[in-house]
């Protein structure tokens, strides 16, 4: 009778610490328990800045609207804080932000099933694998869900359009960046994230064939892949600089790859005199090697823009607008010398 | 006379709700009860659809046909952490030969043949040089890990056929053909374990080695099958798996050594071997997909969901066991 009881008490306080954790956590600034939405015709929305419509009235109606990341990263993060200060400054849309863990493609696909029975108006997804994501995307679209593709784009599906950084291209500039910087002559090594990841290897196929095309005297001794683990990506770095130690330059096409670098070369007390580190992303531990001197020079997406665009493209199509296919919102050498103006 | 036969009536009742109540199952159940709840009340509009209650069981068959084959494992004494990459080279395999126009059937066959060799092999290192199971199949998980990287280079391999894509995407009637495919396996193998000799000497190997060995048991050769076996369900699941990603990803499997364990221990698998469950298994599976889906329609952040999600799993695992009247 006792024990009984002792269950009966335990079970309830079950339900209320299950229910306590889901409220308190409701992610996005949202509490999980908040009311619907209430009506908000008559309160005036800002005007959102068409992207390709004009006079457009501005979307009043309650949207809701996701964010899909390919895995959790800091890199992200600027989207994140432009799209929520965007959403708050429109005052009628609500975000949700969602990623896999670890890139994992399956779970990437769990999400976008959740969020098509939710019933969101609009997803942007930077997919993991976009061969697999492609029907996932297709059913949101035929479910009346507005889609659009950002960082690594999903072409073969009826995604509206893409945003962000065209990767071959940003390949080809890293490669004029390289070449630049150590002279049109040397060896570089190379690491990969993931290696099925279509951004990156657009990007290294963008770096491979402008080296072969327009400098002939810049070797890639090596490439390899870290898997985007930072621990892995270390010791993998460290046994490509063992195996090619007349390396001048290590470049990482991934967002584990700067890290990885910074680690390495503070570990043998390297600075960017000794070797180059040249790198995409102006992840904050990126621009901090910069500062330090180690890096020499970082290839940034624009990433701080991507919320808003994604933002401003969904309501355009709920609006009845379009939007254009391919949005490329380009990338910017940074160097100590611009490092705190680039972003203007 | 009359009232003295009530009265035995309603003891014979309470003793039959006693026993029900201290199953493991029925206790994980009611768990599973106020979590659907807790989401009737929080989402009554987005929970409660049939497209997310089929999302459910279709995103948990995967991991519950795995769990299965960890559940085995675990219940003969040993532990798995190559099945997600035994299930991840089964479909490259299969989406390799596809792509290169072998016959469906020997490309289907030779992929799942891979996983149940990883099984077989598994078994012979761990009962013939008696490496521990922890290390062997880790160890595996990185040779099969490595040969979906050398067979892809990297790259995702598209899957076209038509079979393959069905059994993952298509219904019957409202109910997904992977989610079918998984309930005959979890009614199949719960069958075995629980009713038929090879299930006894399964639990008996897990309970006590030496007193199953000198019991008449053939040990080494039960702990073959039951590898070579969970080996077939990874072969199953990689099938599977193509056809849900429509591709071979080298990276397809990543993380279902651990769900599998969590499901699997969540069900009331004993980790030490001996005892355990495949319907606890099942709703561990489904418990761990229902944590997972609400926290996306609860719109819990992504940064915290796994943090919660793990809460949750040691929550119920420590009610269970405080509440538990047989625990030791």
């Amino acid at each position: 009778m006792k024990k009984s009881l002792v269950f009966r008490i335990l079970v309830t306080a079950l339900a209320f610490a299950l229910a306590f954790t889901f409220v308190a956590c409701g992610g996005s600034g949202e509490s999980a328990d908040q009311p619907e939405p209430e009506p908000q015709e008559e309160q005036p929305a800002p005007k959102p800045e068409p992207a390709e419509t004009e006079d457009e009235p501005a979307p009043a109606e309650k949207r809701e609207y996701a964010i899909v990341y390919p895995v959790i990263h800091q890199f992200f993060d600027p989207v994140t804080e432009g799209a929520e200060a965007y959403a708050e400054e429109l005052g009628n849309i609500d975000l949700i932000i969602q990623a896999p863990e670890a890139g994992s493609v399956q779970q990437q696909i769990e999400i976008m099933e959740n969020l098509i029975s939710m019933k969101v108006d609009g997803i942007a997804i930077g997919s993991t694998d976009p061969e697999a994501l492609a029907p996932y995307i297709d059913q949101a679209v035929d479910a009346g869900i507005q889609v659009v593709t950002f960082d690594t784009d999903t072409p073969n599906c009826k995604r509206a359009g893409y945003m962000g950084t065209m990767n071959y291209e940003a390949g080809v500039e890293m490669a004029h960046v390289i070449a630049k910087h150590l002279g049109g002559k040397g060896g570089v090594i190379i690491l990969q994230d993931v290696p099925t990841q279509g951004n990156l290897v657009e990007r290294l196929q963008g770096i491979q064939d402008t080296m072969a095309a327009e400098y002939p005297d810049i070797k890639i001794l090596d490439v390899q892949s870290g898997y985007a683990d930072p621990a892995k990506s270390v010791e993998v770095l460290e046994a490509m600089i063992e195996a090619n130690p007349d390396f001048d330059c290590f470049t990482g096409i991934g967002g584990a790859g700067g890290p990885a670098g910074i680690a390495v070369w503070k570990q043998r007390g390297w600075t960017s005199e000794d070797k180059k580190i040249i790198t995409f992303d102006n992840t904050d531990e990126n621009i901090d090697g910069l500062r330090a001197g180690i890096i020499t020079a970082l290839v940034s997406q624009r990433q701080h823009m991507w919320g808003k665009i994604i933002i401003d493209s969904l309501n355009t199509l709920l609006d009845g607008g379009t939007i254009p296919e391919q949005n490329d919102t380009g990338v910017i050498e940074v160097t100590i010398e611009n490092i705190d103006t680039y972003q203007n | 006379m009359f009232a003295n036969s009530k009265s035995i009536n309603t003891t014979r009742t309470q003793e039959y709700f006693k026993f029900v109540f201290r199953l493991k199952e029925t206790r994980l159940f009611l768990f599973l009860l106020v979590m659907v709840a807790i989401m009737a009340v929080l989402r009554p509009d987005t929970f409660f659809t049939s497209q997310n209650l089929f999302n459910i069981l279709r995103q948990v068959s995967l991991i519950t046909i795995v769990a299965v084959s960890q559940t085995y494992v675990i219940i003969s004494g040993g532990i798995d952490l190559s099945v997600g990459f035994s299930l991840g080279l089964c479909g490259i395999i299969i989406s390799y030969l596809l792509d290169a126009g072998f016959n469906p059937v020997l490309s289907i066959l030779a992929g799942i043949t891979a996983s149940v060799l990883i099984g077989f092999v598994n078994s012979l290192v761990i009962t013939l040089v008696k490496l521990p199971p922890f290390i062997v199949t880790i160890g595996m998980a990185y040779i099969a890990r490595g040969l979906a990287f050398v067979i892809t280079e990297g790259f995702t391999i598209r899957v076209t056929n038509q079979f393959v894509s069905g059994i993952a995407n298509e219904y019957v009637g409202p109910i997904p053909v992977m989610t079918i495919i998984m309930l005959v396996i979890v009614v199949i193998f719960s069958y075995i374990l629980s009713s038929t000799p090879f299930g006894m000497k399964t639990k008996a190997v897990g309970g006590n080695i030496v007193a199953a060995r000198l019991s008449g048991i053939n040990t080494t050769r039960h702990r073959i099958l039951v590898h070579t076996l969970g080996g077939l369900l990874c072969g199953i699941a990689g099938l599977l798996m193509i056809g849900r990603l429509n591709a071979g990803n080298p990276n397809a499997g990543m993380n279902y050594d651990v769900d599998s364990i969590a499901a699997t221990v969540v069900g009331g698998t004993s980790m030490t071997g001996g005892e355990g469950s495949i319907l606890g298994t099942l709703l561990g599976a489904v418990l761990l997909g229902v944590i997972r889906n609400a926290l996306v329609l609860l719109k819990v952040s992504m940064y915290w969901q796994t943090v919660v999600a793990g809460s949750i799993i040691l929550l119920v695992c420590s009610v269970d066991n405080l509440t538990n009247k047989d625990r030791k």
